[in-house]
């Protein structure tokens, strides 16, 4: 069984009197365990598939599914929780709060999780050395590199153990060599068990690292 | 998320913008102190009055009663239905009475005579009942003459109207005798111009303070003192002779001469100073700093009464009391007592009913008063909404992030309600510990320059505890109020566009 299942979705946003449509109708079957690139240009729908995963948005029709379970009748708080248990998202921007230090940014989704308060500093703690940056907990996001920022945004990513990590770009802002470390490391989370959907538009990386390439235009699968 | 996340994560977030919560927090301040000052001022009215008056006369074993006035004992007489009981309603009456008839039925149809006291005395559970006759007189003492209200007081001491016990000396000895009960400050009365009348509203100055023992010692120096009273004499006619001669004492021609009789009392007991602002042990009891035995006063009132009194007394015989006050054993028979009252056609005044009448007038100043206190909390409230909305737009992105990696619609709105709840406290505490400063500051003024310096008289302000909570609470309330619709909003913020905000 597929984990994360597209089917026939489509996404239509309403930009001033028109109607954009960012997904026509595509189909997209992962399996658990997988690492699988989305490639495409800018506009051709690829982060708001990956939305549409992460239960960001709603598809205008179609179905989304995780491990089975169609993702339209959930609630919105039903969603959060969705976002907050099954699947971790990873922003090209690294999106961390920048007035808590690294350990506090994990520690907030831990806390949305209902962690105990000592329980949280400590899995903090641990996720931050699983990513390489066990000195660097107590720094804010101001003081680390952009590399260090990502591996913290892996790292609350990872923080309630969800099944699939959903990665928007997160090498965009990198240079090559922090852009290599972090998709080093996303493959070994994908060795530790993790569904890794990574969406980007560096083709060399993408067949560096993912056992499968799906390229988007205009919102639909083409051949890669 | 725990409630002490949310404290934390708002906490965190005020601290981010100091000034602006600051600010905020400082408009609630001042909302929550206005309404302190007012409300504190209202209770301060109603404590003087209640406690300080109203609680000296002992309102729930007292019942004041009234008989009928010269007037209407004069139309009764007319309509000749002079001993109609009111509630003998005539024969065929409508069931239904009109409020008019129903107060006209309440009035009281006898007069307050000897016969109606006895009557009292007889229901069960009266104490015992005192009536009032007051009446005014010159009085000389120590070279000075004085025109004072005058009391007549029985010969029980413990029954002495507006007090119980006596500082110094013994009670009458008789109903006629001669005799003088007054108040320590009696002598105070005579120390002053007689153009100036000493001051005796709650804004007087104190006299100096003096402990049991020096009270006793003064009180005692006016026992045996001879008290003269100028009255009209037994018989003769308002008018008619000459004053001066009179008042010039045993050297000048004989004041019977005159029409007026030279009464020489002694004093023979002191009773405590009568609180300031004693007004309704004055009005009701019919006490005054100089008492004289029930059945002297009597006499003299009936000697010196007005022309239209006599009249009433020519036409109707004894026209009673104006008021008497009946004293009841257990407060739990009051109001048995007061319908009993009531049914011989007197009229009872529930001292209860009238505590909860000023009370509710009370409530309705102090509501007032807290409203106007309450705009400059509900423009603070405002503030506090703008504050919020700022908060949202400048963290809008905060927002998306939150909501990305797993925060509820309801932890969002929580957030932003303890932040609301937070400015709401701390302005409410600041504003409550200010306007408590104040409140000690206006009290401490006023008495100074209005009450002489010393001890002070009157709490103008009173915060009692329940103000103190109400306004704090009442500030955290308005403030979640105001949180309402910024918090519905910061729920309300679409993740995807928030993550793309700057």
């Amino acid at each position: 069984m597929a984990i994360l299942d597209a089917r026939e979705v489509v996404k239509e946003y309403r930009m001033g009197s028109g109607i954009v449509r960012a997904l026509a109708g595509v189909s997209l079957h992962i399996e658990p365990g997988e690492f699988v690139a989305i490639l495409g240009t800018s506009g051709s729908g690829k982060s708001t598939l990956l939305n549409l995963f992460g239960g960001l948005d709603r598809p205008t029709t179609g179905e989304v599914r995780f491990e089975g379970n169609s993702l339209a009748p959930l609630s919105a708080p039903a969603l959060a929780r969705h976002r907050l248990r099954h699947v971790g998202m990873v922003f090209q921007s690294f999106n961390l709060i920048a007035t808590m230090t690294a350990w506090e940014n994990i520690a907030l989704a831990l806390a949305f999780a209902g962690v105990r308060r000592a329980e949280r500093r400590r899995r903090a703690e641990a996720l931050l050395a699983q990513v390489g940056l066990a000195d660097r907990s107590a720094h804010c996001p101001a003081e680390l590199s952009g590399g260090e920022q990502q591996r913290v945004a892996i790292a609350r990513a990872l923080a309630n153990d969800p099944r699939a990590l959903l990665a928007d770009e997160p090498t965009g802002n990198l240079d090559s060599t922090h852009a290599a470390e972090i998709l080093s490391l996303l493959k070994a989370m994908q060795g530790a068990g993790k569904t890794i959907v990574l969406v980007t538009h560096d083709q060399d990386l993408a067949r560096t690292y993912a056992d499968r390439c799906v390229r988007l235009k205009d919102g639909k699968v083409v051949a890669p | 998320m725990t409630l002490a996340d949310l404290f934390l994560l708002a906490l965190r977030n005020l601290q981010q913008a100091k000034l602006r919560a600051t600010l905020t927090a400082t408009g609630v301040a001042v909302g929550v102190m206005a309404i302190v000052c007012m409300v504190s001022f209202g209770l301060g009215l109603q404590e003087n009055l209640l406690a300080r008056t109203l609680a000296k006369f002992d309102i729930f074993t007292t019942v004041p009663v009234t008989g009928a006035s010269v007037s209407l004992m004069l139309e009764l007489q007319q309509n000749g239905s002079a001993a109609a009981a009111p509630e003998e309603a005539p024969a065929g009456a409508p069931a239904a009475e009109s409020p008019r008839n129903a107060f006209r039925r309440a009035e009281p149809r006898r007069p307050l005579d000897d016969k109606a006291i006895a009557e009292i005395e007889a229901i069960a559970g009266v104490d015992y009942v005192l009536p009032r006759v007051t009446f005014t007189a010159f009085v000389q003492f120590d070279g000075k003459t004085r025109q004072l209200g005058l009391a007549g007081a029985p010969l029980n001491p413990a029954h002495l109207p507006g007090t119980s016990k006596l500082l110094a000396g013994q009670p009458f000895s008789n109903d006629y005798a001669r005799e003088l009960i007054v108040t320590e400050d009696f002598a105070r009365l005579f120390a002053h111009a007689a153009s100036r009348r000493p001051p005796s509203s709650p804004f007087a100055p104190p006299g100096p303070e003096l402990n049991e023992a020096e009270r006793t010692k003064a009180a005692s120096q006016l026992l045996d003192r001879e008290v003269v009273l100028l009255m009209l004499r037994a018989g003769s006619a308002a008018g008619r002779g000459t004053p001066a001669e009179a008042v010039a004492g045993p050297g000048g021609p004989a004041p019977a001469e005159a029409g007026l009789e030279r009464q020489v009392f002694k004093i023979v007991g002191v009773v405590p100073t009568l609180p300031a602002g004693a007004m309704f042990d004055r009005m009701i009891a019919g006490s005054s700093d100089l008492m004289v035995p029930m059945g002297q006063a009597r006499l003299f009132r009936q000697v010196n009464s007005d022309p239209l009194s006599r009249l009433g007394a020519a036409l109707l015989g004894d026209t009673g009391y104006p008021a008497a006050v009946v004293h009841v054993t257990d407060p739990a028979q009051t109001q048995r007592v007061y319908e009993e009252i009531n049914k011989l056609g007197l009229r009872a005044i529930s001292l209860t009913n009238q505590l909860e009448e000023v009370k509710r007038v009370f409530l309705i100043i102090n509501a007032s008063l807290a409203l106007l206190g309450g705009i400059a909390l509900f423009v603070a409230a405002l503030g506090i909404s703008n504050t919020l909305i700022m908060s949202i737009t400048e963290r809008t992105r905060e927002i998306g992030i939150m909501k990305a990696i797993g925060g509820g619609d309801g932890q969002i709105m929580g957030i932003f309600f303890l932040e609301a709840m937070l400015i709401g406290l701390i302005g409410g505490l600041l504003g409550s510990a200010v306007g408590w400063a104040v409140d000690g500051l206006a009290n401490h003024v006023v008495n100074r320059y209005v009450g002489g310096g010393g001890k002070p008289l009157v709490e103008f302000f009173f915060i009692p505890w329940y103000l103190w909570v109400g306004a704090v609470g009442f500030a955290a309330a308005i403030s979640l109020v105001a949180a309402a619709y910024p918090a519905f909003r910061a729920a309300r913020v679409d993740p995807i566009r928030a993550l793309r905000h700057d």
